[in-house]
């Protein structure tokens, strides 16, 4: 323990926390702008570290990160432009509770079941780090192989429109993500000899054009400022009610990120997905999800920042980092001397839990900036619709420009909104698009090295325990929907017919 | 409609045909395309570099990780990018393999080379309860095709390093069979989970994973013993065969960088490999240094395309 | 009143064309020397998947039908035609005008479109327009086309 005051001296100072409050602050300010990334965020910061002692330099990127991240639920929350990937699991909820003026109450479940999740995720860690991060170091291309189809599963089978759509909607995204160069072999598919095409297609601008531009496109002239908001004094209002109603749901995604997200390059992704899922499967009133329904967004938001703190323990315990973010961090790590690596947590232990205790309270922080920012957020609904269709745009078309800054990725928005709009109005859900093409590389991947390495035997994909486990699991939700979807069809047919 | 486009057009070119004389370069931000994954060795020295080269330039450097392909798809777009100066990128091992092997037509003349900064040799590593290179050996001969090897991808030099292993102690390459990945911390990932036997890369690449105690290297593939591993034979010393493959990275523009801005770039570059920081920081994550300015860097690639060449031929992975 | 034709049944078509194409395409890709599995194989499956889940949907769009209420919404209407063209003309002027001139014209067309008034459309936009670029340039490092007032 005596490593651990140490640690606390090390960030319980003047310099360290004014750090993480100026990070904090600037991790929120470019969250909360449609298009801009954490990884932006980050990027940016590195330069200023550069002139920083090294514990208030990774502070400044956690804290950055974490907000930055946290914040990227207000554009999906007010606007239907969800900030990251994982964000774009619950937006529909969050989004349709805003439009029934309960803006405050989406963006205080988040902000707080965040920070819930992140605090669990951090005392988690400091615990099970070592261990978890040994457990990930198991888990070879057939684990991941599973694991990605299962989120990609869940994604598609919970998704409104039932089974069909859903499966419809998670291969068009394979299929985006599929264009461009080969992971593994560089052979250039479906690019037609396009050189734009042939470096891959963002999903950032496919996210901004399907859920913004197509959103637009349908709301038209309706006024927003005709949503009467409430709870005007208290933005949080009602939040923790919600909590404690949802706590069992609370909990389970606060355990579920902190597993997940410790694997390097797949958790923070997928995790939200697969609890968002769960939360709607064992839900009393699962047909009120995707309408506005709190409950898949405490779970899916306290598994989002749990999963965001476990995401570091590969990049701390074994240099593996899972994300860009964490690359950077990486980098700043080594350059201030503080080599990441299984010698972090022998030789310099007040380090490892000095950045944790960062963690605390970068997550802490988000409280009193999340209250002012919810605070802020209704103001949103006072501008007239005009002249926010015009701004929200103009965010479109620069977040969309910044991804490779080039035109092209305005167009490929442009592209998917249309597409988008089109689908929307069918009723299929835009959400498995997009972890298609997020996870469409990482389960190409892991696919073909498993082919490999099993010789081509499909067998070889449960010659393993663990992926024995996950195939099965996998195999055996797809046998019970698909099931349900048949016999479903034909009641409904028999009754049709029994009305004739 | 018409008339306004020509307008606009002929503004806009005017406005370009203005802007390189009354620019001092950089007057803006330079992307550094890096053509492999966050994390990984080029990914973590393009970063150094890249800090210290925003420090003599003046200007901000983004660092952008283009991966896929085998670093095809990066190197490709620092190749296909404006020669403007504003676009550079980190050139690989890999790239005097492509057209080699035929999985693109690019070869370092798609470049401006501006300068060498670091080479490493291939080491072999199993997992720490795993055989010694002459078990592993016997057991490829006995049972071909049931060790599977990595560490980057198809063709590159990790490949190159282990085909040249087999091929030097007579055994066919096809005996331990090649699986393809995104890298060497993938690789790694694969071997210490136990879904593959070998993987080949570099010490700095391994050295996380060789400190957690979860793999170690066997022989390395160089001339002589490394200093970040002096334990570790050589392959001749081990095997009796020489055998030697370095991997390494430099720093390249696109094809037609005009002559002040290369020159501005390589001068810059020169500080930047001779500062301290970047002495210990390489020192530090046990990466080699091998220096060569901008015309040094152009004969070296052009040996080494001729060299690897010849090597890819006599193991058969040349088309 | 019924449709001849389901729309759904109409999208599912779509989709099992596409998918078959993906299947063509992905089927020609051809294996590297001395590997087991190409490029291609990945592809083939989504292909598939794609071709099948596309007739499942049209078979489910025949057996289903449309409700009533699903033809009350018009998919096209005139403004979201006019948000694709701004958004169409603002795409391929702005590297010739720029981001400033490009977006503040841009802005006065979709506050137009949308019901908003002249005036506040021309004090609005380029404020949007300029602050937008303020923010996106200086503060994040973005080069947005400069264009004729670079």
């Amino acid at each position: 323990m005596e490593a651990f005051s140490l640690a606390l001296g090390l960030v319980f100072n003047f310099e360290t926390l004014l750090t993480i409050f100026l990070a904090a602050v600037f991790g929120l300010f470019v969250g909360a702008i449609p298009g801009l990334t954490a990884t932006m965020a980050t990027a940016l910061l590195v330069p200023v570290t550069f002139y920083m002692a090294p514990i208030p330099a990774i502070a400044a990127i956690i804290s950055c990160t974490a907000m930055a991240i946290t914040a990227g639920d207000l554009p999906g929350t007010l606007l239907r432009i969800p900030g990251t990937p994982a964000s774009a699991a619950y937006v529909e909820d969050s989004y349709r509770l805003a439009q029934n003026g309960k803006a405050g109450l989406a963006i205080g479940i988040g902000v707080v079941g965040s920070v819930l999740g992140g605090l669990f995720g951090f005392l988690f860690l400091l615990f099970t780090a070592p261990m978890l991060a040994k457990a990930a170091l198991g888990f070879s291309s057939f684990e991941y192989f599973w694991l990605a189809v299962l989120g990609l599963s869940c994604a598609a089978l919970i998704s409104s429109g039932g089974l069909v759509k859903g499966a419809l909607a998670l291969l068009l995204g394979l299929f985006i993500a599929q264009v461009g160069m080969d992971p593994l072999t560089a052979t250039p598919r479906f690019t037609f000899g396009n050189l734009e095409l042939m470096g891959g297609i963002s999903f950032i601008p496919i996210m901004i054009g399907m859920f913004a531009v197509s959103e637009i496109m349908r709301a038209g002239r309706r006024a927003m400022a005709e949503v009467p908001q409430m709870n005007l004094k208290n933005p949080f209002e009602g939040t923790m009610a919600a909590l404690w109603k949802y706590r069992k749901n609370q909990m389970r995604g606060s355990i579920i990120g902190s597993l997940l997200g410790a694997l390097p390059g797949v958790g923070g992704d997928l995790a939200a997905w697969i609890t968002y899922s769960l939360a709607k499967r064992t839900s009393k009133e699962p047909e009120k999800f995707g309408k506005g329904h709190p409950e898949g967004l405490v779970e899916a938001g306290a598994t989002n920042n749990a999963a965001l703190s476990a995401s570091w323990i590969p990049a701390m315990v074994f240099g593996i980092p899972g994300d860009a973010v964490t690359a950077i961090a990486v980098g700043v790590l080594v350059m201030k001397g503080l080599d990441p690596g299984p010698t972090l947590m022998t030789l310099h232990p007040q380090n490892f839990y000095a950045v944790m205790i960062v963690f605390a309270i970068a997550n802490i922080l988000m409280l009193p900036l999340g209250w002012v920012a919810a605070k802020s957020a209704r103001w949103i609904f006072e501008v007239p619709r005009a002249l926010l269709n015009a701004a929200i745009l103009l965010f479109c078309i620069v977040g969309s420009y910044s991804i490779n800054n080039s035109m092209f990725g305005v167009w490929l928005m442009l592209g998917a909104g249309i597409v988008a709009y089109v689908l929307e109005a069918r009723m299929i859900a835009i959400a498995p698009i997009i972890l298609g093409i997020v996870l469409g590389p990482l389960v190409e991947t892991n696919f073909t090295t498993s082919m490999m390495i099993a010789d081509g035997n499909l067998l070889g994909f449960f010659g393993r325990p663990v992926a024995a486990v996950f195939g099965v699991a996998t195999l055996l939700i797809w046998a019970v929907s698909i099931y349900r979807t048949v016999s479903d069809a034909r009641n409904a047919r028999l009754e049709a017919a029994g009305h004739a | 409609m018409t008339h306004l486009k020509t307008l606009a057009g002929a503004l806009a070119l005017s406005v370009l045909a203005i802007a390189p004389a009354a620019a001092q370069y950089p007057d803006h931000a330079i992307n550094l395309i890096v053509p492999w994954a966050a994390g990984g060795g080029t990914d973590a020295t393009g970063r150094i570099i890249a800090t210290l080269l925003e420090k003599e330039l003046g200007q901000p450097i983004n660092v952008i990780n283009r991966t896929g392909g085998g670093g095809i798809v990066g190197h490709t777009e620092i190749s296909y990018s404006p020669p403007d100066g504003y676009t550079l990128g980190v050139i690989t091992t890999e790239l005097s393999m492509y057209h080699w092997t035929g999985v693109s037509p690019l070869n370092y003349e798609n470049y401006e080379p501006i300068a060498l900064f670091n080479a490493d040799p291939e080491a072999v590593f199993v997992r720490t309860d795993g055989p010694s290179i002459e078990d592993l050996l016997s057991e490829i001969r006995a049972n071909p095709g049931s060790v599977k090897a990595s560490g980057a991808n198809l063709g590159g030099m990790a490949h190159l390093g282990w085909a040249g292993v087999l091929v030097t102690n007579e055994i066919d390459p096809a005996a331990a069979p090649w699986v393809p990945s995104e890298g060497a911390s993938a690789s790694l990932q694969l071997l210490a989970s136990g879904a593959i036997g070998v993987v080949t890369t570099t010490m700095p690449d391994a050295r996380p994973m060789v400190d957690a105690g979860e793999v170690k290297p066997l022989i390395v593939a160089a001339n002589e013993r490394v200093a970040a591993a002096p334990d570790v034979p050589t392959a001749e010393e081990a095997l009796g065969n020489k055998w030697a493959a370095y991997a390494w990275r430099g720093i390249a523009a696109p094809k037609g960088l005009p002559e002040d801005v290369k020159a501005r770039l390589a001068e810059a570059m020169d500080k930047v490999v001779n500062s301290q920081e970047f002495k210990d920081f390489m020192a530090q994550r046990n990466f080699g240094i091998d220096y060569r300015d901008a015309a040094g860097f152009e004969a070296f690639l052009k040996d080494a395309d001729e060299s690897i060449g010849k090597a890819l031929q006599a193991v058969g992975l040349a088309k | 009143m019924r449709q001849s034709f389901p729309m759904d049944s109409a999208l599912g078509v779509v989709f099992a064309l596409g998918g078959a194409a993906i299947l063509q395409q992905a089927l020609a890709m051809q294996t590297l020397p001395g590997m087991n599995v190409g490029p291609g194989l990945f592809p083939s499956i989504v292909g598939a998947g794609m071709a099948i889940m596309g007739v499942a949907l049209t078979i489910q769009g025949w057996i289903v039908r449309d409700t009533p209420e699903d033809e009350a919404q018009p998919l096209v209407t005139w403004f979201a035609l006019g948000i694709v063209a701004a958004l169409v003309v603002v795409t391929l002027v702005m590297p010739y005008l720029g981001f400033l001139v490009a977006g503040t014209l841009f802005a006065v067309v979709v506050v137009l479109l949308s019901g908003g008034k002249w005036l506040s459309a021309v004090i609005f936009s380029p404020i949007a327009a300029a602050s937008i670029y303020f923010t996106f340039t200086a503060l994040m490092r973005v080069p947005l086309p400069r264009g004729i007032l670079g």
